[in-house]
């Protein structure tokens, strides 16, 4: 029975081959390709001159490059509480007996996740207009008239103001996340710790979180991940300004690339998000799991 | 199970002939676009070719100019009155289009060019040159430009973006004024300018004024980061430093700096009239149409804007702000080393040739490409619309145009042009400039500091 069932090596490594290959030409080659180019000064065209790791080492003292990874990092830090920390009390909140209308909380919190990210961008930048955004005209409103500003220009803020759109898009797709993997842990456990007396947060932080720490583990992943390659939301919102203000590593890569003609040191810039990123997810699973086996 | 087969293929189908019917829709995106007038395309060779039997050359076009907004600008008009006229001619030749909008085109016709994929024509920027020709994207055109009939009709310095050494490499498609001062005459009149001011103080004096009428002065959206260098800079920076040093610095010959003073005294300038209320409030966050807009509807004094602003203020203004357009261009600057009637103008976009292995092909495409933007193109433009095109064009009668075209026309006979800096200068250098620009209006760097990050960038490119 088994046999039948388990394929042999040349068939297992058939039915794999078409998915490898796909992978293999849409991911690796071109990483691979990026890094190639990374070595040389190449304005595009056919003619490139080799420099060696000149571009990598100009890549270490870019002042512009750190500024943009510290937005990157501002991002992340923000989003894996906006997000993830909102979630999971919205978790929470749904998951008590209170709550009603469940699905319906699902569903609509669900929705800003659907939209395309140029779309959530200029329904954010109509609430920051200067003339008839909805801060603003609040503002005005409440008597507040010398609050009134052009806010993404505010460079101070800036990179808050845009990370709010991030938040506010994202909290409704680690809500679902969490609630799944809540659901698929045994009621029984629950019921036990409220005879015990856990109720509140009390349950959240001692019975729940312990219970989904793996869903966080991926649900951080995930957040750094997808906050390491933002783009387009800035893009509309700001196009990273003004000046450098609002810029992160993928515009940058993509300016030095496209605006500023800089094949060879945008494949560069972009390598160096790829060995940041992954650094950072090995970081933090290294941390989440030293922090699960302490607790085991 | 046959069924779904079934259902599978007719809708599939549909989706394609749904796809194939949608050229009315405004796309802006390339795919969108390749998938709509592919299938047109392809039947118009199945035609043709049963025309013509024998092996059909074809030519590859890639370009910005978009056909639906074919009504509302001149240049795209032109171009396809143009492309039509030589398909007529050449009905044995198929012609593919690819095409995009503006920003599209930029990042499309880059990506191709790091791969050496181009089609046969495309669309040059002035500053690509130095990179496509160093490329060998570019096919010489200087003998091409010496045997045309009407050679002797360009304007002065239409070429000089064009040229790397001693060839020509591309056929100039629009002639571009960047820097002129589109005003209310009616507002201004009330305020107590019975003309546009001829000094900075007056400026000032006016905008406090309009300041306190709750008025916008200046409308300007800077958002995308290239209208405050491209419009005001440009034309400003002139002012302070004269020909010489822009030349020096496009060049990038060593002898002149943005370090240097007059360029960071401009700089300072052009900080002050930020930091005045000269403009809008928001205009680091308002993209260039909402700020059209505010002096489209009398809600801003003026603008300083480019010749393209022309065609909106005539397509989209009131009635009463039409007709009180006037134009004028920036005051001089006292102690400035540049000329005081001049602006930043020139030539902007051109059309270009890959090189080609097939020798009569590479005649045909020449050919076209001279029809392209040859003297048909601005004659078409001067008489249809009034504008001043890459080749002068004599004896048009001016009288039926829009008052605010009449304006620029007249304008134009008097006005001496400089160099337009994101048209000229590399394109890394302007994008560091861009970016710092705004940050200099916003407040948040000094003009000494925004002069030594373009510097530092400029002696990189040299490296």
């Amino acid at each position: 029975m088994k046999n039948r069932l388990t394929p042999g090596p040349v068939t297992f490594a058939l039915y794999i081959l078409p998915s490898f290959l796909l992978y293999t030409f849409v991911v690796f080659v071109p990483i691979l390709v990026a890094a190639y180019y990374g070595f040389f000064n190449w304005s595009g065209g056919t003619t490139k001159e080799f420099i060696g790791f000149e571009n990598y080492v100009t890549l270490m003292t870019d002042q512009r490059f750190w500024k943009a990874l510290g937005n990157n990092l501002f991002l992340i830090v923000f989003c894996a509480i906006g997000q993830i920390g909102l979630a999971f009390i919205f978790a929470m909140l749904l998951e008590s007996r209170v709550a009603k209308m469940k699905s319906l909380h699902r569903v609509v919190s669900f929705f800003p996740s659907v939209l395309s990210a140029v779309v959530i961008g200029f329904i954010w930048s109509m609430i920051y207009d200067y003339n008839y955004g909805l801060i603003n005209t609040l503002l005005k409103t409440a008597g507040l008239k010398d609050k009134v500003q052009p806010w993404l220009s505010n460079d101070k803020i800036v990179v808050l103001l845009v990370t709010i759109p991030l938040i506010w898009q994202y909290v409704g797709y680690y809500l679902i996340i969490i609630v799944s993997s809540i659901a698929s842990v045994d009621t029984s456990i629950f019921e036990m710790a409220e005879i015990d007396g856990a109720t509140g947060w009390k349950k959240a932080i001692y019975i729940t979180l312990p219970l989904i720490k793996n869903t966080i583990t991926v649900c951080i992943t995930l957040c750094i991940a997808g906050n390491m390659k933002a783009f387009d939301h800035i893009w509309t919102l700001t196009g990273g300004g003004p000046g450098t203000a609002s810029e992160v590593v993928a515009l940058y890569a993509y300016k030095t690339s496209f605006t500023s003609q800089k094949m060879g040191y945008g494949s560069a810039v972009s390598i160096g998000i790829l060995v940041i990123s992954l650094l950072f997810v090995g970081v933090i699973r290294f941390v989440m799991n030293k922090i699960t086996k302490e607790k085991e | 199970m046959k069924k779904k087969l079934v259902a599978v293929l007719m809708s599939s189908a549909l989706a394609l002939s749904l796809a194939a019917c949608g050229g009315g829709e405004a796309a802006s995106t390339e795919s969108n676009k390749e998938q709509q007038t592919q299938p047109a395309d392809q039947q118009a060779e199945k035609q043709t070719e049963e025309k013509a039997d024998g092996e059909q050359v074809e030519i590859t076009i890639t370009h910005f100019n978009i056909e639906e907004q074919r009504e509302q600008t001149a240049d795209y008009d032109g171009f396809y009155t143009m492309l039509e006229a030589w398909q007529e001619e050449h009905p044995d030749v198929k012609i593919t289009q690819s095409v995009l909008s503006t920003a599209d085109y930029e990042t499309k016709i880059q990506a191709q060019a790091a791969v050496g994929d181009m089609p046969d024509l495309f669309c040059v920027k002035g500053s690509w040159f130095k990179n496509f020709v160093s490329s060998d994207l570019l096919t010489p055109m200087s003998g091409a430009i010496d045997a045309y009939e009407h050679k002797d009709a360009f304007r002065e310095g239409v070429f000089d973006a064009a040229t790397v050494g001693d060839e020509i490499y591309g056929i100039p498609i629009q002639f571009s004024v960047s820097s002129l001062v589109y005003y209310n005459a009616a507002m201004w009149e009330e305020i107590g300018y019975s003309e546009f001011p001829a000094t900075w103080e007056e400026i000032y004096d006016a905008v406090d004024k309009f300041n306190e009428k709750g008025i916008t002065p200046f409308s300007l959206g800077n958002l995308d980061k290239w209208p405050a260098e491209s419009c005001i800079l440009s034309a400003l920076g002139d002012r302070y430093t004269g020909n010489e040093w822009t030349n020096n610095i496009i060049a990038n010959n060593g002898q002149s700096a943005f370090t240097d003073p007059e360029f960071v005294s401009a700089l300072e300038h052009l900080q002050n009239m930020a930091q005045a209320g000269v403009f809008n409030a928001d205009f680091n966050t308002s993209g260039t149409g909402p700020a059209a807009e505010l002096y489209n509807q009398g809600q801003a004094a003026a603008t300083i804007n480019g010749f393209w602003n022309l065609a909106n203020i005539n397509a989209n203004a009131t009635d009463e702000v039409k007709a009180n357009t006037k134009i004028a261009i920036l005051p001089p600057v006292e102690g400035g080393k540049g000329e005081a009637g001049s602006t930043s103008g020139g030539c902007g976009w051109y059309m270009g040739m890959a090189p080609q292995e097939d020798p009569e092909k590479a005649a045909l495409v020449e050919n076209l490409l001279m029809h392209l933007g040859g003297y048909e193109y601005s004659v078409f433009l001067t008489e249809k619309y009034g504008l001043v095109a890459p080749s002068v064009v004599e004896g048009v009668d001016v009288s039926a145009f829009p008052p605010a075209t009449q304006e620029y026309i007249k304008l134009m006979q008097t006005v001496q042009l400089t160099p337009i800096y994101d048209i000229l200068m590399d394109a890394s250098v302007i994008e560091v400039m861009n970016s710092d620009v705004q940050e200099l209006m916003n407040g948040s760097k000094d003009a000494q500091t925004v002069a030594e990050e373009i510097q530092a960038e400029l002696e990189n490119v040299g490296k």
